[in-house]
């Protein structure tokens, strides 16, 4: 058609839209600034009178002469009409008690259950689905966080457990360890006193031995002495006697 | 000196040719969309739950895996045809809710029998609309239902969500809806009732015809017809505006005639009196005053409606008893506030948003 690529088919016809948009204004103002008076209102309506008093002067003419043919009127066949529709609205009447009987009966209820498949009416606007989901986003992060506070509490417990454990193997350790250092330094003070005791024996010993050969250089020295008295007494008892300086000598 | 013929700003000869030339293709191809048939309108998927004379309910299949809770049960003027709210794929309302996820039926409405003349707005008020309520109850399986109106369909919302203030309607959704009728100054004047003989009026038709109505609307902007027919004949050549425009051309064609009793109500009860919006109007035995209505109301109302003025639609909000209330002001006029690529653009999605928060 004309929507053409020529741009000069539709010359003209922006003015031409826009004479046609301010005449259209104009006429209908002026129209209704004429027509909403009482006059043209009185006017109106008695040309309207004049329509209905033809009318209905026509109608019955028309009716009687409907009714010389020996044919039903316009109003017989109105009159037919309401009779029927009376008659269906008795019907329509009878067929709303008989589903209410229908409804009551439980049997029939699920007899009279719709069959097609029906959309569920569950929708949601997107403003309470954004909502619902930040709630259940909000809920699932609280969640999250409430269980990974659980979770950092179970791990700090369990941290502090396996540290507790840790120290307690520690000082289990720990003691184990000063028990067996204990131990060792009691077998070690134990072996160290039997050493000890076993060098106290030794020197005990020595001791004996050195007091006993002291006590023998001490009975030497006392046999020495009581030999050098026997002497000295005897060089006395023969000096006494005769030649008691050379025996004396002798004896010393 | 003489003015020159031509100047800077006179067409050239190329440009003069092709202007003709596509001219004359805008006639022919005019010609040919006088001569069309009807366009194609309300395609989308639906089925007629009930029928009753005037009255139809249909129920807009869903589209979707899930559906909203709360089924939407839109109310159509009772002047004109549904489709309005289902023109073509791309400016379907119902597409748009049903993609939307919403359960949507709708009452709409056929032209009166003869023997509907007799037809009062209680009928509509009292009979229709909750006689629509529990068919979608029934079909649905859910008790609360939302209640939407365009128009005069937002009228009978109205008084049926103001005498029914404990009923099922969980959502009262109202579009460019009538409320203070002296505020509609023109239709004011024109049904004064110094001069107009509404009995005798309905006594000679028994059901209006639609002509009466169609002659209303168009007395309201007279040049319409003839502007909207040339602007149809300069803008041929781009398919999607003729395609928006004749399905509009058609549904604006299609009015539908009134029954008589139910002319006579709304002109002396709701016109004359304005009882709606002084309070007085009693429908059902029971006083409609709207301060009654406590549900949430959301009321959409064109900027430049030249149908329903501000001054019609305006006060409704301020006097709603509802707590959870809301006036959406759009630009646009009383048909474009619904329907067309400005109201896909500018109602439907605050409708959508607007309901999907109060319909799970």
């Amino acid at each position: 058609m004309t929507d053409s690529k020529d741009p000069n088919a539709s010359w003209g016809m922006d003015a031409f839209l826009e004479n046609l948009s301010r005449w259209e204004r104009q006429y209908d103002a002026r129209a209704n600034q004429m027509m909403g008076t009482e006059v043209f209102s009185a006017w109106m309506n008695q040309m309207q009178q004049g329509q209905f008093l033809m009318q209905q002067a026509f109608s019955e003419f028309l009716g009687r002469q409907l009714a010389n043919a020996n044919l039903p009127s316009r109003d017989d066949v109105v009159r037919l009409s309401e009779m029927v529709r009376k008659l269906d609205r008795r019907v329509e009447g009878l067929e709303q008690k008989l589903d209410v009987l229908a409804a009551e009966q439980p049997a029939a209820k699920s007899r009279g259950k719709r069959k097609t498949q029906r959309p569920a009416r569950t929708k949601r606007p997107a403003s309470v689905l954004a909502a619902e989901a930040a709630a259940e986003q909000l809920a699932a992060e609280q969640a999250a966080a409430e269980q990974a506070a659980v979770e950092r509490a179970a791990a700090e417990k369990a941290a502090a457990e396996k540290a507790a454990a840790k120290r307690g193997a520690a000082a289990r350790s720990a003691a184990r360890k000063k028990a067996a250092e204990k131990a060792a330094a009691e077998k070690a003070a134990a072996e160290k006193a039997a050493d000890q005791a076993a060098v106290t024996s030794a020197t005990t010993q020595t001791d004996v031995d050195a007091l006993a050969s002291t006590i023998e250089r001490i009975d030497e020295v006392l046999a020495d002495r009581a030999a050098e008295q026997a002497l000295l007494k005897a060089r006395e008892r023969a000096a006494a006697t005769s030649a008691p300086d050379e025996t004396i000598k002798g004896a010393a | 000196m003489a003015e020159p013929l031509f100047d800077e700003t006179s067409p050239s000869p190329a440009q003069l040719a092709a202007a003709y030339g596509a001219n004359a293709a805008r006639s022919l191809k005019a010609l040919e969309l006088e001569t069309a048939p009807p366009a194609e309108v309300g395609s989308a998927p639906k089925e007629l739950l009930y029928e009753r004379g005037t009255l139809r309910l249909y129920h807009f299949l869903p589209q979707t895996d899930e559906v909203y809770r709360v089924p939407l049960l839109m109310v159509m003027a009772t002047t004109n045809r549904g489709y309005l709210f289902d023109l073509m794929p791309g400016q379907s309302m119902m597409d748009v809710l049903v993609q939307a996820g919403f359960d949507v039926y709708m009452m709409d409405w056929a032209a009166p029998l003869p023997e509907e003349r007799g037809l009062t707005l209680d009928d509509y008020t009292q009979d229709f609309i909750p006689t629509c309520i529990r068919k979608v109850q029934e079909h649905s399986g859910e008790e609360e239902v939302s209640l939407a109106g365009y128009c005069q369909g937002g009228v009978l919302s109205l008084i049926y969500a103001a005498t029914h203030p404990d009923g099922p309607v969980k959502n009262l959704a109202l579009f460019a809806v009538p409320y203070n009728q002296h505020g509609m100054k023109l239709a004011r004047v024109w049904s004064d009732e110094r001069f107009m003989d509404i009995d005798r009026m309905v006594d000679t038709y028994g059901v209006i015809p639609a002509s009466v109505i169609t002659r209303f609307f168009d007395m309201l902007r007279p040049a319409q017809r003839t502007a909207s027919k040339l602007r149809l004949w300069a803008m041929n050549d781009s398919d999607d505006y003729v395609a928006s425009h004749r399905v509009m051309e058609r549904w604006g064609d299609e009015m539908l005639p009134l029954p008589g009793a139910y002319y006579r109500d709304c002109t002396k009860k709701l016109m004359w009196g304005n009882e709606l919006f002084t309070g007085e109007l009693v429908s059902g035995g029971v006083r409609a005053d709207i301060a009654n209505i406590k549900v949430p109301c959301l009321h959409a109302i064109a900027q430049h409606d030249h149908i329903v003025p501000f001054e019609s639609s305006q006060p409704l909000i301020e006097r709603i008893g509802s707590e959870d209330k809301e006036e959406v002001v759009l630009k646009g006029g009383h048909v474009s506030l619904i329907a067309g690529p400005r109201a896909a653009r500018r109602m439907w999605p605050k409708l959508v948003d607007w309901l999907s928060e109060r319909s799970y």
